[in-house]
């Protein structure tokens, strides 16, 4: 548990920051480590809580007071195999998790009163650098080793989408003694991982070895594969006897105002993959270049996406006075990437309108302020959130790049959703929608859908599975490894009748 | 919940809340301060209504007993049955070794048993010394859940309680060990099923109130333990997770984040409790229990008092195990004979009418009225049990803990006195007796005088002969007794100030002692200051064989160097011989120098240990103030 008094007598400390001026220089991480000791100390923090609010607090449900005590006690040994017992990727969540576990750590949810300390989490234990620093131990040492299945079965299953989810699945799967075969449509393996979250908060060393570990376990992965184009379903369904859909939730939301087909106005997944394309080396061809040296950028969007852009355009040479505007009710999460620039970062924003500079690109963007308030409603126990303009409050701002950064509905239904035939769930919707029927409605709206999927994590279609964002909605990657460890447990009941494969408390609850 | 265990911002802030809403709170046994017996400006009233007397008899005085309408005797705790309690060193404060009338630093134990009940007889007495103590105040007995509680029950309605309390396994205790809470005692269902229906089988529920704990939750579990027979409710866990308990488990090493189970005072910063919270509570399980009531066609409690024709079995549930219980024995329905009640229906007769202290209390008048010096002379058998014990009641309730002046009331007994003569005896009374008297002398003792010598004309020599019976002195908080004669077992157990003299003592002398000093002038029996703590014992060893009698396990055995404890030794001894006339006193003063030669000092190591840190920070303190 640590020290009994390990929380009165030590405070918080995290290792600092690289400084700003050395890290926008590059697009090396930004955080540093910490030398043992210290970290021992920082585990010596958590009190082992008779009721551990952080297991819950954790999706996966890490063993955190177990692997804090081994820290302070400096078995890091015994704390990766604590740590990897419920966690296939402890590097990837020990860099850039949001640690709903710190949210619930008693230190700081019950020790420390005052709202704002809560907020800047002033007391909690350390949780994701003690994860990461155990991770990281792990690979210094060589102590991260394959373990290849020693018995194996004949059942083939396919995975569609390397992202954490499925990373996640195919390890489960693997080790459970099947064969398994990731595709992506990319030219490399990671989903977001590698294409989306920037450099500078997951280095992509970090990821190839992970996925070294998974091939030599014995997952084959095809990249450059987009199922159902590339390769049929049909085919699909004949090879394998069990299919994983782990493809995400890309379908971003529209910016739907005058404007929007501007040249200079881009998505976020179409700028942030480019990024780090260009930082792994690769040449983009020039009508595809997304140029922002010197642009005064907006970005529309208050959450990590966002954030992940502010951060690579400042490190690209835009004006450090990049505006940030959320269209509801909460300010921009302050990241560290909003310490190196210069950021304008509002809340309640409504963008109205984009101008033209005559010749096809963005000049500005006229905005207005608005205002939130609850409505009773019929439908809605607690009431409707409605938005009103507030009167004479319109604003332009002078601007050649826009980033929109406004959130994702679902996954991209065309393809491989469609020629499957897998049900969706709509909000707002009573029953599911065909991909047909879905297709069409998105013509006209921007409702919010996900693959349907039982307690299973089976589609409506027999044999047919899904996990990660596609499954629940745009989320973190804490929970898309949940997804994948969960599914690839009922997809191994299922092919086998009977499994081993480890389960969380956060199932019993939510599934 | 002991206000020990818990810290004084949420034991006060139960206590405020039971009183609003007309319930009781309970002091637990750590006794309480003063200061809670009177109201607050603003009409909080934090005094614990229900005082809690546990086998440690922590903080028992009599100001203790006079301040509440309840008291509870903790025969056990159904948290962790067939122990006693354990408060670590680190918890006991300096507000808690008041108020425990300990030493900070001090590890309290509490023994299993309560020293003053070895049979039923004893319970009754005990009982009978406490209705004496708070004549106005309800007794309580509180028995853990077990195979035969019904039996243990009617006994204890025999023995006149007012309220018997059946404690089920679960519920909170501060401190226990593992082994103590996991897998111990069995559930409140079948102890109160038990105990209800042994005492309706014997036509003795009428006589008490039956009450019972151990994790109650909801209005739900009110109404099953009503319909299977209890009156009262008592809820421990439910209300601290109201005022902010989060189940850390970490109540022993007083690190509770929280400021609930802790004594730290940084931590107690983090209470947020607050008096509505518990309120707030309680008012959901009265609702919850309404509707339960008005579905079963019940409007008063009493209505419901042992229906369990209400109650049935649930067949829903699907179990292989469940299959194989049978619960048929908890609801079975003992007929109601014609002047049998399902439930309490008339008050115990104490017996207090023919107590000798009305006597007392009418010729002590103008002591009592005005403070003036009264001279007392009465004959005493030993039917006269708790003899000064409601007259002690009058003073406290009127002067409080300090009192009357040392010698107010001068009381010469002749005779053989009964049971726990002198029991709570209140600063500034004396009782001389002349014969000899019973077990439980000075039970409690409150800062009174007890002076006991056997006939003047009697020819035997006193300190040979037995004066007075066993267990003397039990959790006596403060005052002094000189007795000619040798006691009998377990004297001066649990002593925590009073100052004794006495000629000889039986087996298990100054056991689990934590204050006072015990001068023993003769032999002493074997196991003497087991589990002593604190305080100091002065043995003559004239035969030189005490070492053998001594448990040394918590105390070192020392001579008698110091000067003013020699002084003190021979003053004491010198007062022994005033007031007992004892000729061994006299022989051992004309032989001072060898004598002192032979006395063995017996210091609890821990209670050394606290002395010297508080003399040397009182002369670091010196010190700065000097400089």
């Amino acid at each position: 548990m640590g020290k009994d008094t390990g929380f009165l007598e030590f405070k918080k400390e995290s290792p600092p920051l690289r400084p700003v001026e050395e890290r926008v220089r590059d697009f090396q991480e930004y955080d540093t480590f910490f030398p043992a000791e210290k970290l021992e100390r920082q585990a010596a923090r958590c009190m082992d809580c008779g009721v551990p609010f952080c297991h819950m607090g954790c999706p996966l449900g890490n063993m955190i007071p177990d692997w804090n005590d081994l820290v302070y006690r400096g078995h890091w040994k015994e704390a990766l195999a604590a740590l990897h017992s419920t966690n296939n990727f402890p590097e990837f969540t020990g860099r850039i998790c949001p640690a709903p576990c710190e949210d619930a750590c008693v230190l700081n949810e019950h020790y420390t009163v005052d709202e704002a300390e809560k907020q800047q989490k002033v007391n909690v234990v350390t949780i994701e650098e003690i994860e990461k620093h155990i991770a990281e131990q792990g690979w210094t040492e060589a102590w991260i080793k394959p373990l290849p299945p020693e018995k194996l079965t004949d059942k083939q299953i396919a995975i569609v989408g390397s992202g954490p989810a499925g990373l996640a699945a195919a390890q489960q799967l693997r080790r459970a003694g099947h064969a398994v075969t990731v595709f992506e449509k990319d030219d490399r393996i990671g989903g977001l991982l590698v294409y989306g979250i920037p450099d500078f908060k997951l280095e992509k060393n970090v990821v190839s070895r992970r996925v070294e570990q998974l091939r030599a376990e014995g997952v084959e992965f095809r990249t450059g594969v987009n199922v159902g184009v590339d390769y049929s379903v049909e085919e699909l369904r004949v090879s394998f006897d069990a299919i994983l859909l782990a493809t995400g939730a890309q379908h971003a939301r529209k910016l739907l105002v005058d404007g929007s087909e501007l040249e200079g106005v881009h998505y976020a997944m179409d700028y942030l993959p480019q990024r780090n394309r260009e930082v792994a080396g690769d040449s983009i061809p020039p009508a595809q270049k997304i140029e922002t040296a010197r642009k005064k950028a907006v970005i529309l969007g208050g959450g990590f996406t966002a954030a992940d852009c502010l951060g690579n355009l400042n490190r690209q040479g835009a004006d450090p006075h990049i505006h940030q505007f959320e269209l509801v009710n909460m300010v921009p999460r302050p990241t560290p990437v909003h310490q190196e620039a210069e950021p304008d970062c509002r809340a309640n924003i409504l963008t109205e309108s984009i101008s033209n500079d005559g010749h096809g690109r963005v000049k500005a963007l006229e905005a207005v302020n608005v205002e939130w308030k609850v409505e009773k409603s019929e439908s809605s126990a607690g009431g409707r959130m409605t938005m009103q303009r507030v009167p004479d409050s319109e604003f332009t701002v002078p601007a050649d790049l826009i980033l929109l950064a406004m959130g994702f509905l679902g996954p991209k239904v065309e393809g491989l959703l469609e020629d499957l035939g897998v049900e969706l769930n709509v909000r707002g919707a009573d029953k599911t929608s065909s991909p047909q029927q879905l297709i069409k409605l998105l013509k006209n709206a921007q409702p919010m859908f996900d693959v349907f999927a039982d307690e299973n994590f089976m589609t409506s279609e027999d044999g047919v599975f899904v996990a990660g964002d596609a499954n629940r909605g745009a989320s973190i990657v804490v929970w898309a490894i949940w997804e994948g460890r969960e599914a690839a447990r009922c997809i191994d009941k299922y092919l086998m009748g009977r499994t081993s494969l480890p389960t969380t408390p956060q199932a019993e609850v939510l599934v | 919940m002991s206000f020990g265990s818990i810290s004084i911002e949420s034991h006060e802030t139960l206590a405020v809340a039971m009183n609003r809403i007309g319930g009781r709170s309970n002091s637990g046994e750590g006794g309480e301060d003063p200061r809670r017996f009177e109201k607050r400006d603003n009409g909080d009233w934090p005094v614990s209504n229900v005082k809690q007397v546990a086998s440690g008899r922590f903080g028992v005085t009599i100001n203790y007993l006079v301040n509440c309408n309840e008291l509870q005797i903790k025969v056990a705790q159904g948290a962790k049955p067939g122990e006693g309690g354990q408060l670590p060193g680190n918890k006991v404060s300096e507000e808690i070794a008041k108020v425990r009338n300990s030493t900070p630093g001090v590890t309290l134990i509490s023994p299993p048993p309560h020293h003053d009940i070895y049979s039923i007889e004893d319970l009754a007495q005990l009982i009978f010394d406490l209705k004496n103590a708070n004549p106005t105040a309800k007794i309580n007995v509180k028995l853990v859940a077990e195979a035969g509680v019904g039996t243990i029950s009617a006994g204890v309605a025999k023995a006149h309680a007012d309220i018997i309390t059946i404690a089920g396994h679960d519920g909170g205790t501060g401190a226990s060990p593992l082994t103590s809470i996991k897998h111990a005692g069995i559930p409140w269902e079948l102890g109160l099923s038990e105990a209800h229906q042994t005492l309706m089988m014997n036509h003795l529920r009428g006589r008490v109130r039956l009450q019972t704990d151990g994790q109650l939750k909801t209005g739900r579990d009110v109404a099953v333990a009503a319909l299977l027979g209890a009156e009262e409710y008592g809820f421990a866990t439910m209300p601290l997770i109201a005022i902010g308990c989060i189940m850390m488990r970490k109540c022993h090493l007083n690190t509770c984040p929280v400021g609930i189970a802790t004594q730290n005072p940084e931590l107690r910063k983090k209470f947020r409790g607050q008096p509505e919270h518990v309120i707030n509570y309680f008012f959901f399980v009265a609702e919850e229990l309404r509707k339960i009531m008005a579905e079963l066609g019940f409007r008063k409690i009493d209505e419901m008092v042992g229906r369990t024709d209400m109650l049935k079995q649930r067949t829903d549930i699907k179990h292989w195990k469940a299959g194989k219980v049978d619960l048929s024995a908890l609801l079975h329905q003992v007929p109601v004979g014609e002047d049998d009640s399902r439930y309490c229906t008339q008050e115990q007769d104490h017996g207090l009418d023919k107590q000798l202290d009305h006597q007392l209390i009418t010729q002590a008048k103008a002591a009592l009225e005005e403070e003036k010096p009264v001279e007392i002379s009465l004959p005493i058998v030993n039917v006269n049990r708790a003899v000064g014990t409601m007259l002690s009641s009058v003073i406290a309730k009127k002067y409080g803990a300090k009192g009357l002046a040392d010698n107010t009331i001068h009381c010469k007994f002749n005779g053989s006195a009964g049971q726990s003569f002198g029991a709570f005896l209140a600063p500034g009374v004396t009782l001389e007796l002349e014969g000899d008297a019973n077990d439980y002398t000075g039970k409690g003792l409150s800062g009174g005088r007890l002076v006991v010598y056997p006939p003047v004309e009697s020819s035997f020599p006193a300190e040979n002969n037995i004066l007075i019976g066993n267990t003397v002195l039990y959790g006596a908080t403060s005052g002094e007794v000189f007795f000619r004669g040798i006691a009998g077992e377990r004297f001066a157990v649990r002593n925590s100030g009073a100052n004794a003299v006495v000629e000889g003592v039986g087996d298990h002398g100054c056991e689990y002692m934590t204050g006072g000093k015990v001068i023993v002038l003769g032999e002493t029996g074997k196991n003497f200051a087991a589990g002593m703590s604190g305080g100091i014992a002065y043995v003559y060893d004239e035969k030189g064989n005490f070492t053998a009698n001594c448990n040394s396990g918590l105390v070192d055995l020392e001579s008698v160097d110091d000067a003013e404890e020699k002084l003190w030794l021979q003053k004491w001894i010198e007062r022994h011989q005033q007031y007992t006339g004892s000729e061994l006193a006299e022989k051992l003063l004309k032989n001072w120098d060898d004598v002192l030669l032979k006395f063995v000092k017996v210091m609890p190591i821990e209670y050394r240990a606290v002395l010297e840190k508080m003399e040397k920070e009182s002369a670091t303190c010196n010190e700065k103030t000097a400089a």
